[in-house]
C-alpha cells in the first residue's frame, strides 16, 4: 500500500522532497514505516529519527491522519491505512 | 576573599544628581541570591517602594550580568534588564545577547543601578574605572543603528558594548526595547523606562578578567555540555533553521497562533517558514559569543524585484515569526523581515507590538472600529502596508499608535470607550503583558506558566517545548502546576547565572546536576541541588512578592477569556480550551509547590522564614491581615 509523507527541516534536505509516496506492507504500523524510510535514505536520516537503542526519539512526533503519536503518549505502533498522509515532526528548541 | 565568578562590585549611578558610586558586592548577598535576577530582585524589591510609577524617577532600571558571563562557561553570552514595568506595573526582567553585557563585567561590574531622571539626554559610559554621564542630545531621534554607530564613532572605538533605545523608547512606547548589536531585550518596557530617565544609552569598554576556581575542571564541563548538546539532533534542526523551526512543527499540531488567536493554524504557515527563510534569505548562521550553536540567522532580501529589497536583520526568530508574521496574517517573508528589521530600528518590542496589532486588526475586520479609528488605514489581516505604517505611527506615536502604544489592555480600554463598545476580548494578555506565541488551550502548561509567572504571559519563565515536542503529553492537566513551579526555578537560576535557555536540552527542564555544577564551577560555592533550589525559590518569592505589594492577587494570576470560552476552531487542535476549571486545577496545584496562600496568592510567611526572607515574611504578613 502507498502513504504520503510530509518532512520538515533537515529531512527535507536529506530526502529532497517537502512530500514522499512511500510503499509499504499492508499492515505496516508508524514505527515499520519510518524503519522503511530511514534504510532507504541512509544513516542521517536514521539519526534524527532513532536513538541508540533503536527506538524513536522521545521529541519525535508523528502524525497519521488525524493521529498525534508521541513516545510518552501513544507509541508508534499504530497501524497505517492505505493512501494515509503522515508527518514526521522534528523537535523544537523553542524561541 | 576572593569571589570567584563575580566583579564584586555594584555601580550606582543616579541621573538626576549626577552622582556616581560603587558598593562592593558581599559574599553572603551572592551566595542567597546567586547573581544576575537574583541580584537584581532582591534590588529591586528594596528600592523601589510600593505605588512607584514605573515613569518616575524613582523607578530603577538595572543592568546586570550573572556569574557565568565572560567566564567559558556554555551559552553564558547574555545580560539582562530589570524594572518595574511600564506596560503591566509588575517586576519585569529581559535579555539580550549583546556585546554590552560582557564589557560590563569586563569593565568591573556585577550591576549597574540607575535611578533617578536626567534633565537632558545622555549616555552612561563604563570604561573600566571611570564612569561618566555624557550628553546624547545629537543621539535623540536617531534609530538604535545609527545610534550605537555613532556613540562608538565618538568614543573611537568599534568595539564598545552600546544598548540604547531608539524612537520608541523615546517616546515612552510601553513596550519599546533596548538594542545591542541586533539583538534585542524586548519584553515589558525597559526601552521605555530608560526614555523615562532621558537615558538614550548606555555602553561600555571593560578589560578586567573573571576570576574563576579552577579553569581545567570548567573547560571539562563545557565539552561535557558541548558533546551532549550535539548528540541531540535537535542540535543540528536549531543550528541550521533556529527557533523558527516551530512554525511548521506547531503549524501541524495545531498549535500555531493565527489571526489575534481566532485560530490556531495559519494558512500561509509555510510561506513563512524557517524551511523557506533557511532556503531563500539566510546568508549567515552565526553564535553569540561563548557559544557554539549558530542559530542567529542573518537575513537580508537580494531580490532587486520585490518591494523589500535590502532588508536585513538578524532573525525573524520564532517569536518576530509570531509577532510580525502569523499573529498580524502577515504571509510574505519579504515583509517578515523588513518588519522585523524596523521593529529593531525604532526600538518596539516585537510581541508586543504585534499583538497591539492584531488586536486592532481584528477589531477592524469585525466592524467595531473603522477607518476612521484607523487613521483611514485598511487595518485588515495581512496588509503589510498597513502592518509597516502602524509599526511607524506607534513609535511616534500618531492617531492609532498613540492609542496602541499604550499596551494592548489599555488601548482596548480607551477605544472601547471612544467606540461604545466593549473591545477587551480581543485585547490578548495577562497582567497587561501581551501574549507570547504558544498556546494555553493546546500546551496546557502554558496556562498556567501565562497565568503565574511575575511579567505576565510570557514563554520565558514556564518553557512550553516539551509539550511542544512531544516529550511531555501536551493536553493533560495534572500535574502541570508543580511543573510550572519547578521550569520557572530552573529559568531563575539561568537568569541569575546568566546561561541561554536553549541550555534547556542539556541541563533539562528542571534544575538538575548539571546546573549544579555550572554554578560550583564559576563561583566555587561549593552547594548542592537543594541548595540551588532554595536560591531559585527565594528569587522567584521576590518577585512575587513585589507584584503582591502592588495589590496583584491570585485574581490577576489568569489567561484571557478567548483561551478558557472559545475553542480551537480547526486543526489537530481542534476543540481545546483551557476553561477555568481547569486553569484553577494547576493554579491550585501551583500555590502549594510555590508556598502560597491559595485563597489569594499571597506567599506564606513561614516559606519565606524557611528560606530566611524575613523581612519579605513579616512584608507578606501584613498583606495577609490586611486582606482579611
Amino acid at each position: 500500500m502507498k502513504v504520503k509523507v510530509e518532512l520538515f527541516a533537515n529531512l527535507r534536505e536529506i530526502v529532497g522532497k517537502k512530500e514522499v509516496e512511500e510503499e509499504i506492507h499492508e499492515g505496516s504500523t508508524v514505527f515499520g514505516l519510518v524503519k522503511h524510510m530511514a534504510k532507504k535514505y541512509g544513516k542521517e536520516f536514521e539519526s534524527f529519527i532513532f536513538d541508540e537503542n533503536g527506538e524513536i526519539q522521545a521529541f519525535i512526533t508523528i502524525l497519521a491522519g488525524e493521529k498525534e503519536l508521541t513516545k510518552v503518549t501513544s507509541g508508534f505502533n499504530v497501524e497505517l491505512k492505505e493512501g494515509e498522509r503522515v508527518a514526521i515532526l522534528l523537535p523544537f528548541f523553542g524561541g | 576573599m576572593k569571589l570567584y565568578g563575580y566583579m564584586e562590585k555594584i555601580l550606582h549611578v543616579n541621573l538626576s544628581e549626577e552622582k556616581i558610586w560603587t558598593e562592593p558586592l558581599k559574599e553572603e548577598f551572592a551566595r542567597m541570591y546567586l547573581g544576575g535576577n537574583g541580584f537584581a530582585a532582591r534590588i529591586l524589591y528594596d528600592e523601589v517602594k510600593q505605588g512607584t510609577d514605573p515613569f518616575d524617577s524613582e523607578n530603577r532600571i538595572i543592568f546586570f550580568t550573572g556569574p557565568a558571563n565572560g567566564t567559558i562557561a556554555p551559552m553564558a553570552a547574555k545580560f539582562g534588564i530589570a524594572f518595574k514595568s511600564p506596560g503591566t506595573n509588575t517586576w519585569m526582567d529581559t535579555y539580550c545577547s549583546g556585546s554590552f553585557g560582557y564589557e560590563l563585567k569586563y569593565a568591573g561590574y556585577d550591576c549597574l543601578v540607575i535611578s533617578g531622571k536626567s534633565k537632558k539626554p545622555v549616555y552612561l559610559f563604563m570604561d573600566d574605572d571611570n564612569v561618566e554621564i555624557r550628553d546624547a542630545c545629537k543621539f535623540w531621534g536617531r534609530d538604535t543603528f545609527k545610534t550605537q554607530s555613532m556613540i562608538k564613532n565618538e568614543l573611537k572605538d568599534d568595539t564598545i558594548g552600546v544598548a540604547c533605545i531608539g524612537v520608541g523608547g523615546e517616546n515612552l512606547v510601553r513596550y519599546a526595547c533596548v538594542i545591542s548589536d541586533q539583538r534585542a531585550a524586548g519584553a515589558g518596557g525597559a526601552g521605555a523606562v530608560m526614555g523615562s530617565k532621558n537615558l538614550k544609552a548606555v555602553a561600555a569598554r571593560g578589560t578586567k578578567k573573571v576570576a574563576i576556581p579552577d579553569f581545567n575542571k570548567l573547560v571539562e564541563l563545557v565539552q561535557k555540555v558541548v558533546k551532549t548538546f550535539k548528540a541531540n539532533p535537535g542540535y543540528k534542526v536549531h543550528g541550521r533553521y533556529g527557533s523558527g523551526a516551530g512554525v511548521l512543527r506547531l503549524q501541524k499540531i495545531g498549535a500555531l497562533p493565527a489571526n489575534n488567536w481566532q485560530e490556531e493554524v495559519f494558512d500561509y504557515a509555510e510561506e513563512i517558514s524557517a524551511e523557506k527563510q533557511h532556503e531563500k534569505y539566510v546568508k549567515k548562521n552565526v553564535c553569540c559569543i561563548s557559544c557554539f550553536v549558530p542559530c542567529s540567522k542573518y537575513t537580508v532580501v537580494d531580490d532587486p524585484s520585490s518591494p523589500y529589497y535590502g532588508a536585513a536583520t538578524v532573525g525573524p526568530e520564532y517569536e518576530g515569526q509570531y509577532g510580525l508574521g502569523t499573529v498580524v496574517g502577515n504571509r510574505s517573508l519579504e515583509a517578515l523581515i523588513k518588519a522585523d528589521q524596523l521593529s529593531d530600528y525604532y526600538g518596539l518590542g516585537q510581541i508586543s507590538a504585534g499583538v497591539c496589532i492584531a488586536f486592532a486588526m481584528e477589531c477592524y475586520e469585525k466592524g467595531l472600529i473603522t477607518k476612521k479609528e484607523t487613521d483611514g488605514l485598511d487595518l485588515r489581516f495581512g496588509n503589510n502596508g498597513a502592518l509597516m505604517e502602524m509599526l511607524r505611527k506607534i513609535a511616534y506615536r500618531e492617531g492609532l499608535g498613540d492609542i496602541l502604544a499604550e499596551g494592548v489592555k489599555a488601548a482596548a480600554e480607551k477605544l472601547s470607550k471612544i467606540v461604545g463598545k466593549d473591545l477587551s476580548y480581543y485585547a490578548l494578555e495577562a497582567k497587561g503583558m501581551e501574549v507570547a506565541g504558544h498556546s494555553p488551550r493546546s500546551v496546557k502548561s502554558q496556562a498556567v506558566g501565562w497565568a503565574i509567572t511575575s511579567k505576565g504571559s510570557t514563554h520565558m519563565d514556564v518553557r512550553p517545548y516539551a509539550e511542544e515536542s512531544g516529550e511531555i503529553d501536551r493536553k493533560t492537566v495534572v500535574g502541570k502546576g508543580k511543573l510550572a513551579k519547578d521550569c520557572q526555578d530552573r529559568t531563575a537560576i539561568e537568569d541569575s547565572l546568566i546561561i541561554c535557555r536553549f541550555e534547556e536540552r542539556v541541563g533539562g527542564l528542571f534544575l538538575t546536576q548539571t546546573h549544579v555544577d555550572i554554578v560550583n564551577l564559576v563561583t566555587d560555592m561549593s552547594i548542592d541541588l537543594k541548595e540551588l533550589i532554595r536560591i531559585a525559590e527565594r528569587i522567584n518569592l521576590l518577585e512575587r512578592a513585589f507584584n503582591l505589594r502592588e495589590g496583584f492577587r491570585r485574581k490577576d494570576d489568569t489567561i484571557p477569556k478567548r483561551f478558557m470560552e472559545e475553542p480551537i476552531p480547526k486543526g489537530l487542535s481542534k476543540g481545546m480550551v483551557t476553561p477555568r476549571q481547569e486553569l484553577d486545577i494547576m493554579l491550585d496545584e501551583y500555590y502549594e509547590a510555590r508556598g502560597c496562600d491559595k485563597r489569594n496568592g499571597i506567599i506564606l510567611p513561614e516559606k519565606l522564614r524557611e528560606l530566611g526572607v524575613n523581612d519579605v515574611a513579616r512584608d507578606m504578613e501584613k498583606l495577609s491581615k490586611e486582606e482579611y
